[in-house]
């Protein structure tokens, strides 16, 4: 219930949102940190994150629709696109029934900083990724 | 009877998920391999040690596909195929790829043996360490396998090994590169040695009459 109103306020004041939600942990003693105030997403080398995203824009609230990964530099982090097992719930000025969430892996290569963007058709984030060798 | 237990014991704790819950990951191993099947990714890959790994998709109403691993760090871990390579010490992403999607991810650990030991198979399930010296009649058999150890703790993968013995003993292959089938023929003392992972274990066996 508290999800539906959050979707209706966030349609009602007709903004375009992207969310991005930490999936996954860190092995102990290893930083995989994804904030989606700052977004900024902490990685330690060698280390993978996966995270959800959900979207709203123009009376749709839900999984991310239509949603692409881009990096700029390859070398730093490895980006995929990727999926879960389970559905959520979506609103398009009503409920619209439940879709496939959208999931995203990315992975630390080596120490340096880049930026990776997550393209939807409800709006798009740009993170900075920075990758350190702890 | 028993072998059936065991089978059923195995089925529930042979293997560890993937960090997105999207796959079930563990040795491959011939389902009737208990020693193996029950093991899972227990402990850290060895450095040096190969371990190919079953990757099965839990998702509902897919099948596995194709599947390739990607290395976060080779540096750490080199994958080939669904294989994969201990190089230094340290842990790594593993990422199973299907196409240019990512399936799941596991981070696995790597860590340098300080030596190998002797387990003892029995029923097709590993017993113990073999620490003390083993006494056999003559026809009596004895199955072991050789495993990289870092201190008391027993690391995953294989590597190549040598094995020696005295007369009194034959060292049968036993499907596995490293397993033996121990056949006392002869009564009296020997050692048996195996030479893995750049360690050698020494085993005293006393064949009687």
């Amino acid at each position: 219930m508290k999800r539906a109103l959050a979707a209706f306020a966030l349609l009602a004041g007709g903004c375009s949102e992207v969310t991005l939600s930490a999936l996954t942990v860190p092995p102990p003693g290893k930083t995989a940190h994804l904030d989606d105030e700052d977004d900024t997403l902490d990685l330690s080398r060698g280390i993978a994150i996966g995270f959800e995203c959900t979207g709203s824009d123009d009376g749709y609230y839900g999984p991310c629709r239509d949603a692409k990964v881009y990096v700029d530099d390859p070398e730093i982090v490895a980006a995929y696109t990727s999926f879960m097992d389970t559905l959520a719930e979506s609103y398009n000025t009503g409920h619209a029934g439940a879709r496939a969430k959208t999931a995203f892996v990315i992975v630390g290569l080596q120490p340096g900083k880049t930026q990776v963007t997550v393209d939807t058709k409800d709006g798009n984030v740009t993170l900075d990724v920075t990758v350190t060798d702890d | 009877m028993r072998r059936l237990l065991w089978l059923v014991i195995a089925a529930g704790c042979a293997a560890d998920s993937g960090a997105l819950g999207n796959t079930t990951v563990s040795p491959e191993c011939a389902p009737t391999d208990f020693a193996c099947v029950t093991a899972g990714l227990d402990g850290p890959l060895a450095v040096g040690g190969v371990l190919p790994l079953s990757i099965d998709v839990d998702a509902l109403g897919t099948s596995s596909g194709a599947m390739t691993l990607m290395s976060g760090d080779p540096r750490v871990i080199k994958a080939a195929g669904t294989e994969i390579v201990g190089l230094q010490a340290g842990v790594a992403a593993l990422v199973m790829l299907s196409e240019s999607s990512a399936v799941d991810f596991l981070h696995v650990y790597v860590a340098a043996p300080t030596r190998v030991g002797l387990q003892r198979i029995e029923d097709g399930l590993v017993r113990q360490e073999v620490t003390d010296q083993i006494e056999l009649l003559v026809g009596d058999e004895l199955v072991v396998e050789v495993a990289p150890y870092k201190d008391t703790q027993r690391l995953l993968g294989h590597a190549t090994t040598t094995w020696t013995a005295g007369a009194p003993l034959a060292l049968l292959k036993d499907g596995v590169p490293a397993r033996r089938r121990i056949v006392a023929r002869t009564p009296g003392e020997t050692e048996v040695t195996v030479t893995s992972f750049g360690f050698t274990k020494t085993l005293r066996v006393a064949v009687l009459p």
